[in-house]
């Protein structure tokens, strides 16, 4: 539930004044520039960027401010990138939290997952919310693990291959980190980054015990003619430079039902996806079953994603 | 400043702030398509080949959904398979059976390799075949079976195929079974695997989380005559922070000498000694260990 | 008494008049630090239109030389309570002439970190989104949070407080104890609270073990309280020598004392630091490791930390030894090796470790670029900038306040 410990409680009047004082600024500021409207403005058009600076946190907007930012994340991507996206803003499914479970018996280190992340998510070249690590058979440390394997062939004798991506811990280190509530934790589960209000001070970097977040330097380096169309505001639409963006379950695709592009893409069927609150998922099967481990247990962020072994 | 000249003062003060931000918010990001990116990071999303999974030409290939758009069936089947395809045979998914009890219903999606009419059966619905198991020669010997350890030499052909009638499959227990319920077959000897499979733990769910469970069955990823997955080759690693040069000590830990982990160890040399030559180096108990390391890796 | 026709405005119109009157010396200062100031913004406005990544962070190594010196400041300005607390909990008269002078300098350090953060924003633009109520500020939970808080509300107390006592003394009053002191009693403690806030933001992360225990703090405390009376120290002797205000050198040899103790305070926590690294070394140490004595070849900063280090031990040698703490030519070298060995221990030496090696295993190697040197250099120019143009408009009222009060006819401030 979001923030169910807030105990901050915002009556209806002052939500109202504030979203009212925000927009009149807004279209007052949007009035007086529509006169200079044209693509002037960084592929954004002077009424766009000003209603873009006034914009409200995604867990504050309303259904209509939403849809309207949304209009503007398109008109954006379409001035930028020449390419005619959909953004959606699918809710959660009651009743679902998402868990993630890697046989790391199966992983065979061929980084497919990695490479159709980087599609789907419409990511610059040089992030990758995945990250496969090489390690020895008989060790969990991390700090030997090889990140920059590219032997010819994989898997390696007398290794093993771990993947890691964000945990979407239970208990949150960067959701505690973020000094103006830019990530949260969803209903389903999914620790998501409005990426609008994302002000880039990295604190939530500093805090993830996973390496699991990633910021955008510089404005990422998309080639128009591979951006997936198919978007979601919290999720893989295209991102601004100076925010922080990271691994989100995919959640244009699983909220509708379907598989994140990592469990798609992965051919060994290493990646077991599914609904932690559906007692006949598979999920629940291998935490049932299965010797499953968590990374880093012992910082009680409980995470989400676990990994087993076969026997 | 008098009272009723602070408020438009403020006022222009903070639109100009505003003008200010939005101007750095928007300026900076590219005006129009970004520059196309080299083709070593343009990854394709249709450059599969699943017969390196299995390392034999004539393997299923059976392409997994990657990318973007939801997959039709006929994708999870290559071109060449559906030509060869018998125009009668059904590739719609089934309905599994429970081989356990209390298996959430799911649907399998039977191999593309299961024609009505077996090959065998193209000459031996006439010539009559010798079911004593031994290395088959002409014309047979282009056939490799590399399936079963146990036992060398009880386990071939007739332990799984219908020595009378097709060369269908069969049970242990001579019951004939259909080519799309193959995973009862496999389940006989494999009940961990099985087991995990009816559950979902193992093999590779290709419906979406939510909804009928489709799955693929056990042969779309192990050929069932030499199951053993072939190794190959990986997908580029992780790159370097743009503007930036790749460190020089991102190569793979093989490539650069790296420190030795095994120097705190009383009974471990490096392991590199051990695996390769642990013989020369071990004495007693040393040479005990070390050979247990060998035996491990080659298992 | 106060003098008639001294309002807001003319203290305002007479502090101009001072800003606008100096030697050549003071253009020379005034026009080189614009000049620091001009290049430094040039290089900013380029970092807003290319993004952060002209700089050398990365993912691996998130925040870098922007970050470091904001924590050196941070401690810097809350070592202006080392002036207040003997100024006014002791009653030294000696100090108390020259306790403005401290809060200046904390204005001038609270000023430049803020800066610093903002520069380091990936959006500094949506920096509204930080303001209480209008914006999503995340108190209690989030660190950060606190230390936006703590940092604008002592730069604003120190504000309120320094213009409190230059205005009343620009009308010929002295200010009403009982009006200003418990604000300066909450001065002290929040001046505690802003280094021990920051150093909180730091130990909070489990997922670094480098910042993650709990000498932390403490650590921050003492180089802070080592560090600050030796920027204080050097600053009140150039004003001494450039103006005519009096500062009595009791007031140096007492900062010199408590640069002394802390600085054997800061070196004491250090070793305690390396004894629970290095003892039983795990994988917990391998930052600390990184940093002393470097990490699979990796080793970029050894040098500079254990430089910082000897330069610690000669500075609190020296100031351990009377004659050499008395003498001011020893004394000012120790000031100036304590203020670069807690700049280089508490700034690079505290940052960039921590995330070498990252929480998976992967060693990235930072050093700043040319940008962010620059940018630096053009915010420190800025504080230097403000501390002058504040104390060269508040000496002359506090000079003649005290020359009007002298009863001895006394020629202060000639």
């Amino acid at each position: 539930m979001r923030n169910p410990d807030d105990k901050r409680q915002e009556t209806d009047t002052s939500i109202r004044a504030r979203r009212n004082f925000l927009k009149g600024l807004g279209l007052a500021a949007g009035a007086g520039s529509a006169l200079f409207a044209g693509g002037a403005w960084g592929g954004n058009s002077m009424s766009d960027a000003f209603a873009d600076f006034f914009q409200e946190n995604y867990q504050r907007m309303s259904a209509e401010e939403i849809r309207e930012a949304i209009e503007r994340i398109e008109r954006k991507a379409k001035r930028r990138y020449g390419v005619d996206i959909k953004c959606e803003n699918t809710p959660p499914q009651e009743d679902v939290v998402f868990g993630y479970a890697i046989n790391v018996s199966k992983c065979r280190g061929y980084r497919d997952c990695v490479h159709a992340c980087v599609e789907e998510n419409n990511l610059g070249r040089d992030t990758q919310y995945i990250r496969v690590i090489e390690m020895d058979r008989d060790s969990t440390d991390l700090h030997h693990g090889d990140h920059y394997y590219d032997h010819g062939q994989v898997p390696v004798e007398g290794k093993y291959y771990l993947p890691m991506q964000c945990m979407q811990c239970d208990n949150p280190p960067c959701v505690k980190a973020c000094p103006v509530q830019a990530t949260w934790t969803e209903p389903d589960g999914i620790v998501v980054v409005d990426y609008d209000w994302c002000i880039g001070c990295r604190y939530c970097m500093a805090a993830c015990p996973y390496q699991a977040r990633h910021f955008n330097w510089g404005a990422p380096d998309l080639v128009p003619a591979q951006i997936n169309p198919d978007t979601h505001y919290l999720g893989n639409r295209p991102r601004p430079k100076g925010v922080v963006e990271k691994c989100h379950f995919c959640v244009q695709r699983t909220r509708k039902g379907r598989q994140p592009a990592c469990q798609e893409a992965c051919p060994t069927g290493s990646r077991i996806f599914g609904n932690l609150l559906d007692p006949n998922s598979e999920i629940r099967y291998v935490l049932a079953h299965k010797a499953v481990f968590r990374l880093k247990e012992e910082l009680g962020t409980e995470p989400k994603f676990w990994y087993f072994r076969d026997e | 400043m008098d009272a009723v000249a602070r408020p438009f003062v403020l006022l222009t003060v903070f639109c100009a702030w505003a003008v200010f931000a939005a101007s750095v918010g928007a300026v900076g990001e590219p005006a129009g398509p970004a520059p196309p990116g080299d083709s070593a990071s343009a990854v394709g999303v249709d450059d599969w080949d699943w017969s390196a999974v299995t390392g034999l030409d004539d393997a299923p290939v059976i392409a997994p959904s990657s990318g973007t758009q939801s997959r039709a069936l006929s994708d999870y089947v290559a071109p060449r398979e559906i030509e060869n395809a018998f125009p009668d045979f059904d590739a719609q998914p089934r309905q599994g059976y429970a081989v356990f009890k209390d298996v959430p219903p799911f649907e399998v999606i039977p191999s593309q390799r299961d024609p009505g009419m077996h090959p065998c059966s193209s000459c031996h619905q006439w010539v009559k075949g010798d079911p004593s198991p031994r290395n088959l020669k002409k014309p047979h010997d282009g056939f490799q079976l590399s399936h079963g350890l146990h036992g060398k030499g009880s386990f071939w052909c007739f332990t799984c195929h219908d020595l009378e009638g097709s060369g269908g499959l069969r049970t242990l227990e001579g019951e004939k079974l259909d080519f799309g319920d193959a995973y009862i077959l496999c389940s006989q000897c494999h009940s961990r695997q099985a087991r995990d499979w009816a559950y979902g733990a193992h093999g590779k769910r290709v419906s979406g989380w939510q909804g009928k469970r489709q799955v693929l069955n056990c042969t779309a990823c192990h050929y069932q005559h030499r199951p053993r997955l072939k190794p190959r080759e990986p997908k580029a690693g992780p790159r370097v922070r743009m503007g930036l040069e790749r460190p020089e000590h991102w190569v793979s830990q093989d490539q650069r000498p790296g420190p030795d982990h095994g120097v705190h160890s009383t009974w471990k040399r490096a392991r590199s000694d051990d695996a390769v030559s642990g013989r020369d180096k071990g004495e007693g108990s040393q040479q005990v260990i070390s050979e247990a390391l060998v035996n491990d890796e080659k298992s | 008494m106060s003098e008639p026709g001294r309002n807001l405005s003319s203290f305002l119109v007479s502090s101009l008049g001072y800003l606008i009157r100096g030697r050549p010396l003071y253009w020379a200062w005034v026009a080189s630090l614009v000049a620091l100031i001009l290049i430094g913004g040039w290089f900013y406005v380029y970092q807003l239109r290319e993004g952060l990544v002209v700089t050398n962070m990365t993912n691996q190594v998130s925040w870098g030389f922007y970050i470091a010196n904001f924590t050196f400041l941070v401690g810097v300005a809350a070592a202006a309570v080392m002036l207040v607390v003997p100024a006014y909990i002791f009653n030294r008269h000696d100090i108390k002439d020259v306790v403005l002078m401290g809060d200046t300098m904390a204005i001038a350090a609270v000023t430049m970190a803020i800066l610093f953060v903002v520069v380091d924003l990936g959006r500094p633009d949506r920096f509204w989104h930080l303001i209480p109520f209008i914006g999503r500020f995340n108190f209690p939970q989030s660190m950060l949070a606190w230390d936006v808080i703590v940092l604008n509300g002592y730069l604003f107390l120190n504000l309120g407080i320094s213009f409190y006592i230059v205005f009343n003394h620009y009308r010929g009053k002295e200010p009403n104890e009982s009006h200003y002191f418990p604000w300066v009693l909450l001065a002290i403690f929040w001046a505690i609270s802003i280094h021990t806030v920051t150093a909180f933001l730091y130990s909070a992360n489990t997922a670094r073990p480098y910042w993650h225990n709990a000498l932390l703090a403490p650590r921050f405390i003492a180089s802070a309280f080592a560090s600050g009376p030796a920027l204080m120290a050097i600053g009140l002797q150039i004003i001494r020598k450039i103006s005519d205000y009096p500062i009595r050198q009791s007031v140096i040899h007492h900062l010199a004392l408590v640069a002394a103790i802390a600085l054997q305070v800061t070196l004491f926590f250090l070793a305690a630091e390396l004894f629970t690294d290095f003892y039983s070394e795990g994988e917990h140490s391998a930052s600390a490791r990184y940093l002393f004595f470097g990490l699979d070849g990796h080793n970029s900063l050894t040098p500079w930390i254990w430089t910082a280090v000897a330069l610690l031990a000669i500075a609190m040698l020296i100031l351990m030894i009377h004659p050499l703490r008395r003498h001011p030519v020893s004394m000012n070298i120790a000031f100036v090796l304590t203020i670069a060995g807690v700049w280089i221990e508490k700034g690079m030496g505290l940052i960039v470790p921590a995330f070498v090696p990252t929480p998976i295993g992967e060693i990235y190697e930072y050093t700043p670029s040319m940008t962010e040197v620059l940018v630096s250099l053009g915010i420190w120019a800025f504080g230097l900038l403000l501390f002058t143009l504040l104390a060269k408009a508040a000496l002359p009222v506090q000079c003649k306040f005290l020359r009007d009060k002298s009863e001895e006819g006394r020629d202060v401030c000639r």
